[in-house]
């Protein structure tokens, strides 16, 4: 239930910086599924993301992530909840 | 120039430019995108218009904005990702305009810089708003 909280507050983000309306977030959903998902969308997303939690992210936390599920463990690991 | 890398930029760095519109520099401009649109060739019209004289492309004053970032802070290693403006008051050919741009946060995971700017008139702000720029090749995608 907590890991939906998250997903729920990342959607609206992922769907402004994607330029997504619609776009539904689930765990395995990763960039080569996005059309927009490009390099410079992802550093947006990276700091409106670090900005909603108001966590800090290191590069070494980010490389190790495969897809949107891996992320939002991370961020649950960091004490994000939602 | 501002030769930085990511790990040389602090919050608070500051970068001042001021910027005369001329006429010849308009007329460029507006040669350059082709953009004879008569507020901006005709002063008759712009008069009518409620200006007292010729205004100036709202995209040339933003681009001077673009000029800094690409320039100064963040520098030559760094790229726009992002840019939002507001345009408060029109700029008049032969005004000159002050802009200031200023760090305002770094997210070291993907080496990106946060700013804010803005540009006067006398005192008076006439464009401001928020940019982001990054240093390309920094981050991995989720793949």
């Amino acid at each position: 239930m907590t890991n939906k909280n998250i997903f729920d507050s990342l959607t609206p983000i992922f769907r402004e910086v994607l330029d997504s309306p619609s776009l539904v977030l689930t765990a395995d959903l990763s960039a080569s599924d996005v059309a927009n998902w490009d390099s410079l969308n992802h550093i947006t997303l990276i700091v409106e993301i670090e900005a909603l939690t108001g966590l800090s992210l290191s590069t070494d936390e980010l490389v190790s992530l495969q897809n949107v599920g891996d992320f939002v463990r991370l961020l649950f690991d960091k004490g994000y909840r939602g | 120039m501002g030769n930085y890398s990511f790990n040389d930029l602090i919050v608070g760095m500051v970068s001042k430019r001021s910027y005369h519109f001329t006429e010849l520099r308009v007329e460029a401009f507006s040669a350059l995108i082709e953009d004879a649109a008569p507020v901006h060739v005709d002063v008759e019209f712009a008069k009518r218009q409620g200006f007292k004289a010729r205004i100036v492309h709202g995209l040339f004053v933003q681009s001077v904005i673009s000029g800094m970032l690409g320039n100064d802070i963040p520098g030559t290693q760094s790229v726009i990702n992002n840019l939002s403006v507001k345009m408060h008051l029109p700029v008049l050919i032969g005004q000159r305009v002050d802009y200031q741009v200023e760090i305002t946060a770094l997210t070291t995971a993907v080496s990106a810089v946060s700013l804010n700017f803005f540009g006067v008139i006398d005192g008076e702000t006439v464009i401001s708003g928020k940019a982001l720029c990054s240093f390309p090749n920094t981050s991995p995608k989720f793949r």
